[in-house]
């Protein structure tokens, strides 16, 4: 079994809006899956689609296949496939609670007890997202005091604490600085070595510094998927050459 | 096991609001059919325009036209008293800059809100209905304009929150644009804020209504309670007014008692006809703000 | 100059609304002066007609417990149906009749509430005029005012939260549970206390269905019971005791101004923490 996640024939409506199109798409272990493409392309709702986020959408339809290690997602308890699938949003989204009940919080649901246990994880995650050292002294502190840069982090450590295995993300790094940027940038290269990642992003460079492979899509089709080397220096698409381009917005 | 809890608790939630609604249902259902049951004796024309209510004589007669009216007519006093109060106290706050001075009127504006009926009748009795004594030189002050008076303390918070509201947000919108020509705060007032929230007072006039027409306590402490026909200064019973005091003594089951119930039947119908008007209003005004 | 008659309506206008409540409490204060004592609150009405000497001790008591199981029904019943409607409820038509039945309760007066609680509770249900019959009618008199607001909070939720939530793997009762009631629980707080602020005031709802003159403080739930507002009503309607009146008015206004405050300390101490 080569691939993490294939589409087959994957489409999706919202109401009589047609997002996606027929996507056919196969996402290797990992490696990073740098989504681009205009804004209303679909690239949000492919994402909201693989951790069947969508599901809660009422006038969402959703036809075609879904394998998740060869498995269709339809097959898979939904928590068993959301813990297995994160999501990391465009915007932070700490919880109303201390650092350490964010992280806590799905932890306990999924079945961890005992301070000493919950504590390391905790503090492996955090470490891992580089963010220990900054808030060991005050994780009885509201996570909403955090930076914007410091929440990110913290919206990732708190999506891997649930071991997931395949990390999406959803333009993780068009709230923040450049510095923070970076920092992010950094651990999603870092998280690639045990995690499978698909970014959704609107930044070509950013797409092009950390990514493995490359998929565009144009109003809900994808319209073309390569190795990221292959596919900046040369693509094979006449929309792909527009778009890097900058033709399209 | 958090599976078996989220099945647990979404049954739940489920059956609570299944109960909460056939309870609700209940209220308005067993309230109708109590009152439907005096039709086989009274007709309903008779009944809602009658003027004598005697359900004990030998020959009971039960017709609250005067209740009716004295209900309407208190009300209406209530809210003209407090009506350019309300708007006056609105447009002050509307205005005010200061936070913190805002926050204090508005929280002092709930807790008056917030005091019971019952205290305000009592104080009302002990204040309002003797100095109409003395002004008017009555024999009693008990009357329509001593809970009117009364109903107004009583339904002012509601309008000034519900003024206040609209008022806050023209305000906001327009200050700056309005300072920039050059006119003064009051001119902006007057001539931009006021006639702009014609809607809301509509709506801060129904509300202020309703509230009066469903009150007992109160107006029952300072009226009289004579089921005759209201005058400013003279005594008056209203709808609520008549059930609280005539239930207790009602024989189960007899005329006297369904009467009471198709007079509570009546009230309802106002006050759920009033409540309709009044968020129609308010959606049709909203989705012309928006 | 011409603007000088709209400054004078607006400032005469507040200053009246505001200078009301310090009118009424001052009034209540300073009458109520020679009558209030310890031995005023926790001895038992006496004298005859009852009420007109002795204390008030089994209405604050009445008072109190009918509040807390009006809350106790009233607070289960909206929260789980604000949770229905906003996290469970499907369908827009169950929606909808739903919010209309609720606000259409809204709108009825206490005391056809009251004539519900007496034909349905008390006589055909056979609870007999008791606390409990009292209760449930204050209950559904608060019900839909906690409703609206509950359900109100929960749908102005972020709706980001409740996505990274269910984004971990989540289901919705533990979100509900662990991370929108803590994060609600001031707000909460406040709406419940300021209900049964409303609930304790009422006395229309309770003289229907097991409000007494006189009774001691209930043994069981279907016991009758002394309330407040009611006990107030009586001292005065019937020129028992203006004194007690006053007293009796003095403690009810405390109690309700109490739960008040209640409801503003935690938006208080919110604010201060935001600074």
């Amino acid at each position: 079994m080569k691939h993490h996640l294939i589409l087959n024939d994957l489409s999706v409506a919202i109401g009589d809006a047609e997002i996606l199109k027929k996507v056919n798409l196969a996402i290797p272990y990992n490696k990073i899956l740098a989504v681009i493409g205009p804004s209303g392309c679909g690239k949000t709702t492919l994402l909201r689609t693989l951790n069947r986020l969508i599901d809660e959408e009422k006038q969402a339809r959703v036809s075609g296949e879904i394998l998740f290690k060869g498995k269709s997602i339809h097959q898979i308890p939904l928590a068993k496939l959301r813990k297995d699938i994160g999501l990391v949003f465009q915007q932070p989204t700490p919880f109303p609670m201390s650092i350490y009940n964010n992280l806590a919080y799905a932890l306990k649901y999924h079945g961890v007890r005992g301070k000493v246990n919950l504590y390391r994880i905790i503090e492996a995650k955090l470490r891992l997202c580089g963010l220990y050292e900054e808030v060991k002294d005050h994780l009885t502190m509201s996570a909403l005091k955090l930076s914007g840069g410091q929440q990110q982090r913290l919206s990732i450590a708190r999506s891997l604490c649930v071991e997931p295995e395949v990390l999406l993300m959803d333009e993780p790094c068009s709230s923040l600085d450049i510095h923070n940027t970076k920092i992010i940038e950094d651990l999603i290269v870092k998280l690639s070595q045990h995690y499978t990642i698909v970014i959704v992003t609107h930044n070509l460079q950013q797409a092009r510094r950390i990514a493995d492979c490359t998929a565009f899509f144009l109003e809900g089709k994808l319209i073309e998927m390569n190795n990221t080397e292959e596919f900046f220096t040369n693509p094979q698409e006449e929309e792909t050459k527009q778009y890097l381009q900058g033709l399209f917005g | 096991m958090e599976q078996t809890f989220e099945k647990l608790f979404s049954i739940l939630s489920t059956i609570f609001t299944v109960i909460s609604v056939v309870l609700l249902f209940l209220v308005i259902f067993f309230i109708t059919q109590e009152s439907m049951l005096i039709f086989q004796e009274v007709n309903f024309l008779d009944f809602i325009s009658g003027l004598t209510w005697n359900p004990l004589a030998s020959e009971p007669t039960v017709g609250i036209l005067p209740m009716i009216l004295a209900t309407f007519y208190v009300s209406m006093v209530a809210v003209l008293i407090s009506l350019p109060i309300g708007i006056g106290c609105a447009l002050e706050l509307a205005a005010l800059e200061n936070e913190r001075l805002k926050g204090f009127f508005t929280s002092i504006l709930a807790v008056l809100a917030g005091i019971p009926s019952v205290i305000y009748g009592f104080i009302g009795l002990l204040v309002v209905v003797k100095f109409l004594e003395k002004t008017f030189r009555l024999a009693a002050g008990e009357s329509i304009l001593s809970g009117g008076i009364v109903l107004a303390v009583m339904v002012l918070p509601y309008i000034v929150s519900s003024v206040t509201e609209t008022m806050e947000k023209s305000y906001k919108k327009y200050k700056e644009t309005s300072l920039a020509l050059g006119v003064s705060k009051s001119y902006m007032l007057r001539a931009l804020i006021l006639p702009n929230a014609k809607g809301a007072i509509l709506t801060s006039m129904i509300l202020a209504f309703s509230r009066a027409m469903g009150e007992t306590m109160a107006v029952m402490m300072v009226m009289g309670n004579s089921p005759i026909l209201p005058k400013l200064l003279g005594k008056g019973e209203t709808i609520s007014a008549l059930i609280a005091l005539e239930i207790g003594t009602a024989g189960l089951g007899s005329l006297h008692y369904h009467a009471l119930f198709t007079s509570g039947f009546v009230l309802m119908m106002f006050l759920i006809f009033l409540n309709a008007l009044f968020y129609l209003i308010k959606k049709n005004l909203t989705e012309h703000l928006e | 100059m011409t603007n000088f008659p709209l400054r004078c309506w607006t400032v005469l206008s507040t200053v009246l609304s505001i200078g009301l409540l310090f009118f009424l409490l001052s009034f209540v204060f300073i009458k109520a002066q020679g009558v209030i004592s310890l031995n005023f609150i926790l001895a038992k009405p006496a004298g005859f007609p009852v009420g007109s000497a002795g204390g008030i001790w089994p209405a604050v008591a009445g008072s109190l417990l009918v509040t807390l199981i009006a809350s106790l029904f009233a607070t289960i019943l909206a929260f789980f149906t604000a949770v229905y409607m906003v996290f469970y409820c499907r369908d827009d038509r169950i929606k909808l009749v739903v919010n209309l039945i609720i606000q259409c309760i809204a709108g009825i007066p206490s005391i056809v509430l009251g004539l519900f609680g007496y034909a349905f509770l008390v006589i055909k249900l056979e609870l007999g005029l008791s606390i409990l019959a009292s209760g449930l009618t204050l209950a559904i008199m608060i019900f839909p005012y906690i409703q609206i607001r509950l359900q109100k909070l929960f749908l102005e939720t972020n709706k980001q939260l409740l996505e990274a939530s269910a984004s971990l793997g989540i289901n919705r009762s533990y979100t509900i549970i662990n991370l929108l009631l803590p994060m609600y629980r001031k707000q909460i707080l406040s709406i419940i206390t300021l209900a049964s602020g409303f609930a304790m005031g009422a006395a229309a709802p309770v003289m229907l269905t097991g409000c007494m003159m006189n009774a001691p403080v209930p043994e069981s739930l279907a016991s009758p019971f002394m309330s407040l507002p009611y006990h107030l009503y009586v001292l005065i309607g019937q020129g028992i005791s203006l004194e007690n009146a006053y007293g009796t008015a003095f403690v009810l206004m405390i109690l309700v101004l109490l739960l008040n405050l209640l409801a503003a300390v935690p938006t208080l101490l919110g604010m201060r923490g935001k600074r």
